[in-house]
């Protein structure tokens, strides 16, 4: 595994990745057409990304890659969260594998984001524009979160009657503790930022 | 709820990019590790927790009501619209 490897942009579809050699640095901006959403080939490719970085750094006596900037390429949206159009084809045809597929790549992502400064790589977010439910949790991962001013955060799950179920109880709970973790997940209501 | 506890850094719209680079130059990358580290130790995740809860997750969204699907196919024709705008533009700003 080679550097050039990890970061060759014509192995990701649904994001755009780069390297600042100064900074040993590599950006990954997440597109995802149609939605902005974590669509199950953005999470295959940011657990590529993630999983030949360990592979790279572990291997590599230079250790080349020393951050990871987890950000996105669509003005005004960091990431919209899960997949619905997924959730309701799933729902629909009792599909229940596909469902429970997608929940573990997106832990897997997110443990991949929260701890692969176990081989290194330190995961930066930067938040320009929204996140909303596991975009929410996407920024949460992360081991240092940069967020813009008009950034919205906010867990809208309740609006259909489900919850943020990938980790973002556990994360926030590690931040705010266990009653005003809940209370925020239950709250529907975006985090005001101030700087 | 103040969002600075949830965020290390907020900052002023177009200065993301900025701030980043100047995180990461404030210390070597050995004592961000290290600050890293001593967190993480501090507040470990339970990742046994962290499963449990998707699994719920699975139970909860096969069981949601016919009105939950109904507002989750209102909320991704939204949000296409939403993306197809901003798709628009893009190509305005382009052309």
């Amino acid at each position: 595994m080679t550097l050039n490897d990890v970061i060759n942009p014509e192995k990701y579809t649904h994001m755009r990745v780069y390297y600042d050699s100064m900074r040993k640095t590599v950006w990954f901006r997440m597109g995802a057409t149609p939605i902005p959403c974590f669509m199950p080939q953005l999470l295959d490719d940011i657990n590529r990304l993630f999983e030949e970085t360990a592979e790279y750094n572990l291997s590599s006596p230079l250790c080349l890659i020393n951050y990871i900037i987890i950000a996105s390429d669509i003005k005004g949206i960091f990431n919209l969260g899960g997949n619905l159009a997924l959730f309701v084809e799933c729902i629909k045809s009792r599909d229940r594998t596909t469902l429970e597929r997608y929940t573990y790549s997106c832990i897997r992502a997110m443990l991949n984001s929260s701890q692969s400064f176990q081989y290194g790589a330190i995961t930066i977010g930067l938040v320009e524009g929204d996140a909303l439910g596991g975009g929410f949790e996407a920024a949460l991962s992360c081991n240092l979160t940069v967020a813009e001013e008009q950034a919205k955060f906010q867990f809208p799950e309740s609006v259909f009657h489900l919850f943020p179920g990938m980790g973002a109880f556990d994360y926030l709970t590690r931040i705010i503790g266990p009653v005003r973790a809940l209370s925020l997940i239950q709250s529907r209501k975006p985090i005001q930022l101030t700087k | 709820m103040n969002a600075m506890q949830c965020i290390d850094r907020v900052v002023a719209k177009e200065a993301g990019i900025t701030t980043v680079h100047q995180l990461i130059d404030k210390y070597p990358h050995s004592d961000w590790l290290s600050i890293i580290q001593q967190n993480y130790e501090r507040a470990h995740l339970d990742i046994d927790s962290i499963m449990e809860i998707a699994e719920l997750w699975v139970e909860r969204a096969m069981a949601v009501d016919r009105r939950s699907l109904t507002t989750m196919g209102r909320i991704v024709g939204r949000q296409q619209r939403q993306s197809w705008s901003l798709l628009d533009h893009r190509m305005q700003q382009v052309v």
